[in-house]
């Protein structure tokens, strides 16, 4: 039987997660190799991120015991169906991203405090996809930057690489 | 707990800005203050450039000529997007004077000389950010006379990621002199140094070696490497710079498992590994692979037949059965985003083996693309300022 673990959400919201799919988390695993996780594991992460992050973990972790069961006939061509299984997967889930930014956002701090290093990566691969071409503008808009150029100075520092702006 | 009004830390921005091409970097930096300073700084633009070198759309291809001051006006870049070649909106180099002749590309820099009636002067240039390091004179030769117009240079650009510094190493040969006259069937001398950017001359390098005529270095895992044909022994070797060691050795070639010719293999920089061209019969290419530097191991990643196929409207159709590589000595290779460029110089088109459809295209170039009398170099654009360096 598999164990498993409470994981309660900053908005008091309880998901019962099996220990597996949990230990990717290099955070959460420290903390029950601690034993510091008894009981109810409290994180800083709102139930709607939490949410999601288990979602990738649980893909994850689906993909992870796929591949020690093969054996290695007719490996190939599986693993060439997985793989497509995976992309159709994570193309899902970029585009539910792309369309809340703010659980987007959400999700990369959430993947950056719980360490797992595979869900940052890909979000900051999404990330840059999406920002890559856009405007300086369109860019603090998304990360609500605040412009601290005067505009002498933001003038000067555009007109320096000046191609750079061009579409 | 709304997340957006929280910072997104700095590592994090780090990483999601390695991922993007030096151009939307450079327009990022009107931004705000902390993100010009994130792009601006020397860190941040070594640990871009070196993730950069293996990402999907990078390199382009850069061909410049090899006949010195013919390079003038605007040189562009070039992309091949799986279909068509386009040139790239990364502005190259704007030549204003004649007699520049462009040694070598790596980490975005291109390493070239200015030839005048005053002299010689060596010149580093990120064209991303548009500057000109102008490099120290190198020192002068001690086992050779310089005037004699047989002296031949090599340069390399090497990154030494345990300093953290960027090196240039040139090779010089000069013919054995008896008498003071030059013997021209003796062997030639070779004499090296390299200069650290940022200081303020050349060091001569006691490591010795000795390189074939007209090979031009490729950078790769940070160090420089030049295909060495020796004529006597009829043999062929890798000669490497270690710029963290600053040594020459011996890189050992694939076990290729096949007996051919290997006067014609052609040494590339793929995706950030040292890689080789070889022709082992009229049939095929193979493409090499040294995935373990350390260990100095090899695979053959890529086996692509020799038919060249055209692009006609919506359908596709073979040309030619062979494309004899194999009679052919004089290639020039550059690799581009999904594929290499092959360049023969009896021939006035363009071929791109195509790594993603594992095809040899025969291509049309823009007019801009001037196939003849050119070198194909590689290029990743990269926003490190020269201004680290000094004026």
């Amino acid at each position: 039987m598999a164990i498993m673990y409470a994981l309660k959400s900053s908005d008091n919201e309880i998901f019962e997660v099996e220990q597996k799919v949990i230990e990717q988390s290099e955070t959460i695993k420290k903390m029950i190799e601690d034993g510091a996780a008894t009981g109810e594991i409290p994180l800083q992460v709102s139930s709607k991120t939490l949410a999601k992050v288990l979602e990738w973990c649980k893909q994850r972790q689906h993909k992870t015991v796929e591949n020690e069961n093969d054996d290695n006939k007719g490996k190939r061509k599986k693993e060439r169906d997985e793989d497509d299984d995976i992309k159709e997967w994570e193309n899902k889930f970029s585009d539910e991203l792309k369309a809340d930014k703010d659980v987007l956002f959400d999700l990369l701090l959430a993947s950056n405090y719980l360490d797992l290093p595979a869900l940052l990566s890909f979000l900051c691969q999404l990330v840059a996809d999406m920002v890559a071409g856009k405007m300086p503008e369109e860019i603090r808009r998304m990360f609500n930057i605040e412009n601290d150029f005067t505009p002498e100075e933001e003038k000067a520092i555009t007109a320096e690489h000046g191609w750079a702006f061009q579409p | 707990m709304d997340i957006r009004k929280q910072e997104i830390p700095a590592d994090i921005v780090h990483d999601i800005f390695i991922r993007l091409r030096a151009k939307s970097l450079m327009r990022f930096r009107s931004i705000s203050k902390n993100w010009c300073n994130t792009i601006d700084s020397f860190p941040f633009a070594n640990k871009h450039i070196s993730t950069r070198v293996a990402a999907d759309e990078e390199p382009e291809l850069l061909p410049l000529s090899y006949f010195p001051g013919v390079a003038t006006g605007n040189e562009h870049s070039f992309i091949y997007d799986g279909n068509v070649i386009k040139e790239s909106d990364i502005p190259i180099l704007e030549f204003s004077k004649d007699g520049n002749y462009v040694h070598n590309v790596a980490y975005g820099l291109l390493c070239f000389q200015n030839r005048n009636f005053l002299g010689r002067e060596l010149f580093l240039c990120n064209p991303v950010r548009g500057e000109f390091l102008k490099l120290p004179q190198p020192l002068p030769a001690t086992l050779g006379n310089e005037l004699y117009y047989e002296v031949m240079a090599w340069y390399g650009i090497g990154f030494d990621s345990t300093t953290n510094s960027y090196k240039i190493i040139q090779v010089r040969s000069f013919p054995t002199c008896i008498n003071g006259f030059p013997d021209w069937f003796l062997d030639r001398n070779f004499e090296s140094q390299v200069y650290t950017l940022g200081t303020h001359s050349w060091r001569l390098i006691s490591s010795s070696v000795s390189l074939s005529s007209q090979v031009r270095g490729v950078s790769a895992n940070g160090d420089m490497h030049w295909l060495n044909w020796n004529n006597k022994i009829e043999q062929a070797s890798i000669t490497s710079f270690d710029f963290k060691k600053e040594e020459f050795m011996e890189t050992p070639l694939p076990n290729f498992g096949y007996k051919q010719h290997y006067k014609k293999n052609l040494l590339i920089n793929l995706k950030g590994f040292l890689a080789i061209v070889s022709f082992p019969s009229d049939q095929y290419i193979d493409i090499w692979v040294l995935k373990d530097y350390e260990n100095k191991e090899w695979a053959r990643e890529y086996r692509i037949s020799t038919q060249v196929w055209a692009r006609e409207q919506d359908n596709t159709c073979v040309i030619r059965s062979d494309l004899c590589f194999w009679e052919n000595k004089n290639f020039s290779v550059g690799v581009c985003s999904n594929g290499l460029f092959l360049e023969a110089y009896s021939y006035s088109r363009i071929f791109v083996v195509d790594l993603i459809t594992n095809r040899i295209w025969y291509m049309e170039c823009p007019k801009s693309y001037r196939s003849f009398g050119r070198t194909l170099f590689s290029y990743t654009g990269s926003v490190l300022s020269l201004r680290n360096f000094g004026n």
